[in-house]
């Protein structure tokens, strides 16, 4: 049983469609990505998810079914930007926030001092939100979010407004989620983070899903015939080739059999095989030729690098 | 504790704790307290309490009886305490006494009295009137040896006029008194507390609905209780928030009561009443308006942008709510005219008219009734109204929710099933 199952969902706002058809599921247990540019109908199809809106068209499972109000204390949400009371009391309103997910004055307390010090605002409880930076905000609300330890998680743009070590605190809570058996679904525009968290992701353009499966396979799927090749010392191959002893000019340029094309990719040069070559049989063509190898990798495209040619492949 | 309540109670603790309600609060009674004690300052530093003096030469007060109270005449309230009289035995020593500064005044009866009623007043700076109706209260009263004394004092307490309702009637037994012409008034001043708080509490409501819509809050509310659960939340709250109010300002307005009207003798104060029933008259159309309103007040703090926009917008409802003000005199004139029956049956109008009605009037239960009856059909569709525009209103963002679509089926069905 999938923990979401979205099903050609559709919405529209006046003549504005927002989601036009979008389908996906999300297992139990995993970190699944939500991504599209601005304006993809990405929001949208949280709330449809959420209940908050109800879809024109197509169907939504979460947790095993409609949207129910005992469910609603089972799922921690995130909403894109702010959702604290800006003049409340840090704790008054977290405390607040968590009994209305279930949880008793004493229990919200009692975790929310654990999150409190994790998280380093221990000593703003008493603060006004307003008055809190904006990263502490951030971290104020991602702590509403799972303070009452929800099943499924679902979290816009958790990383906004966040330094690199806070970025890294709340990858590593992430993480410890997923091996508790949380389930959580990110919405994020940063590509590395999809990379570094995401098991599977839904890419989402103009309301509808273009991209949808198991992050590695895409990757793969999106990746041309092509190897990225690094000498030693974090030399390009064809330096690496024309230094060694001997040789020189001509005799140093790259010819290996079976290569058609060689560019620069960042430090590593990436060699794009002909139909029928194999990366062994480069990699057998590179060690007859004693070059001395620090990198050997199957080159495959960055979430970056995917999201730009799908959604440009979509205009 | 169910989610209604944690709503009703987060919301009221985040509004009746802030300052700005605990101004509201004081405000009122800091206003009564301040104008009682302006009038009392004002008396008491004008005052002149020395005693006067009095030359008996017509033998009419060799056995005086003392003086009234001062103030005991219906006609003419004072906020002055008891002056003592002096009698002096010749005019001579009353001079001398005025003029050491002993007393302020004094009076010589002369000796020929009985056949001229002549009194000579002698004086530095005249004395004011109160000191003046005081002796001429003492005056009368002696003259008025060969009576009881009960029906002296009476006599000389002068007319009160009181209009009684026969209890035979509907609404009987109440009646209207020149000496506690005040009291009169209290229930017109419980009407217009009633209207007040209203707007006090509901706008607090609405200001509370646009922060959640503009800070988001409202996404997470959403995905935590259902909004029939927020709503009903909300509206206790204002409920709760309305009766702190009124309980304050009820307690304060006893207190200047006491203070005032005991302890300071500000005549207007003393022998205060109010008639419970005509309160509980206002309570029964108070109870649907302050649902109606909240709904409204709610509706319409979803269908904005901002809360300033929100302030501005509540004229839509402040306005109507005014017109039985601005007809204040017709309504008191002719309570049961059509005018009057007319603006009591209409939802906006119907707290403050019939406010006015019953402290002046007698006004039939079945209009009361039934003027119940309109305003709680009409909070029923408010609260729907309200229910209706919070779904469709709350996400939408740097956007503004119209009328128009807040009533078309078609559109908004899916979205509130």
């Amino acid at each position: 049983m999938h923990t979401i199952e979205v099903s050609h969902v559709a919405k529209s706002f006046g003549d504005v469609h927002a989601v036009a058809d979008v389908s996906f599921a999300v297992e139990r247990g995993e970190i699944f990505g939500m991504l599209g540019p601005n304006g993809a109908g990405k929001t949208t199809t949280i709330r449809l998810m959420l209940d908050i809106f109800k879809p024109d068209r197509g169907t939504v499972s979460i947790l095993g079914g409609p949207m129910t109000e005992e469910k609603k204390e089972r799922i921690g949400y995130m909403p894109e930007e702010r959702g604290l009371y800006q003049d409340a009391p840090l704790e008054r309103s977290l405390v607040y926030l968590g009994t209305l997910k279930g949880l008793s004055k004493a229990q919200a307390r009692q975790r929310l001092g654990e999150y409190l010090e994790r998280f380093d605002l221990a000593e703003h409880k008493g603060k006004k939100v307003k008055e809190l930076s904006k990263g502490m905000q951030q971290k104020a609300q991602i702590i509403n979010t799972i303070l009452h330890q929800p099943e499924l998680v679902i979290i816009d743009e958790p990383f906004t407004s966040l330094d690199p070590i806070n970025m890294q605190m709340v990858k590593d809570l992430m993480r410890e989620l997923r091996e508790q058996g949380t389930t959580i679904l990110m919405s994020t525009h940063q590509m590395h983070q999809v990379e570094e968290l995401c098991d599977r992701i839904v890419l989402i353009n103009k309301g509808r899903d273009v991209l949808y499966g198991n992050l590695n396979e895409i990757r793969r799927r999106y990746s041309g015939h092509a190897v990225l090749v690094q000498a030693a010392n974090g030399q390009p191959l064809d330096q690496a080739l024309g230094q060694r002893p001997g040789r020189s000019g001509d005799q140093g340029r790259l010819q290996i059999a079976g290569v058609v094309d060689v560019s620069l990719h960042n430090s590593a040069t990436k060699l794009t095989l002909a139909d029928g070559t194999t990366p062994q049989d480069v990699l057998r063509a590179l060690v007859a030729q004693d070059v001395i190898l620090e990198k050997f990798e199957i080159a495959v495209p960055t979430v970056d690098e995917i999201f730009i040619r799908v959604v440009e492949e979509g205009d | 504790m169910s989610k209604v309540w944690l709503v009703a109670w987060y919301d009221y603790g985040r509004n009746v704790f802030k300052k700005s309600f605990i101004m509201a609060i004081l405000s009122l009674p800091l206003m009564i307290a301040f104008a009682v004690a302006a009038g009392w300052l004002a008396s008491t530093l004008t005052e002149d309490d020395r005693p006067a003096g009095y030359v008996d030469q017509a033998g009419l007060l060799a056995d005086p009886i003392p003086a009234p109270r001062p103030g005991s005449s219906p006609n003419e309230p004072s906020v002055r305490g008891d002056m003592p009289l002096i009698s002096f035995p010749t005019e001579a020593a009353a001079r001398e006494a005025l003029e050491s500064g002993e007393i302020q005044v004094f009076y010589v009866v002369t000796a020929d009295y009985y056949e001229t009623n002549r009194v000579r007043q002698v004086y530095v700076e005249p004395p004011d009137g109160d000191v003046t109706r005081q002796f001429w209260d003492f005056m009368q009263i002696n003259r008025l040896t060969d009576l009881p004394p009960e029906v002296a004092s009476r006599a000389v307490a002068g007319s009160d006029l009181v209009v009684r309702w026969p209890n035979d009637v509907p609404g009987g037994g109440r009646e209207f008194s020149q000496r506690t012409f005040f009291s009169q008034f209290l229930p017109l001043f419980v009407g217009v507390a009633f209207v007040t708080l209203l707007f006090v509490s509901s706008g607090h409501l609405m200001g509370t609905v646009v922060e959640e819509k503009e800070n988001r809050t409202v996404e997470v509310l959403m995905t935590s209780i259902s909004p029939g659960q927020l709503m009903a939340g909300k509206i206790i709250s204002v409920v709760a928030i309305s009766l702190t109010l009124l309980v304050s300002w009820i307690a304060f307005a006893g207190l200047t009561a006491l203070i005032g009207g005991q302890y300071l003798g500000v005549e207007l104060l003393q022998n205060l009443s109010l008639d419970l029933r005509i309160v509980a008259k206002m309570l029964v159309i108070a109870a649907p308006a302050y649902v109606m309103i909240a709904a409204l007040m709610t509706a319409l703090g979803t269908t904005v942008v901002e809360a300033q926009e929100a302030q501005q917008m509540m004229g839509v409802f402040i306005i109507p709510t005014m017109v039985p003000v601005w007809l204040i005199q017709p309504i008191i004139e002719h309570p049961n005219s059509p005018l009057s029956i007319g603006l009591s049956f209409f939802p906006l109008t119907a707290l403050p008219t019939f406010s006015l009605r019953v402290a002046f009037s007698q006004v039939p239960l079945w209009q009361i009734a039934l003027g119940a009856a309109i305003l709680a059909l009409c909070a029923v569709g408010a609260v729907w109204l309200a229910g209706r525009a919070f779904r469709l209103g709350m996400l939408r963002y740097g956007q503004r929710l119209s009328w128009r679509e807040l009533f078309n089926r078609t559109r908004t069905n899916a979205d509130l099933e």
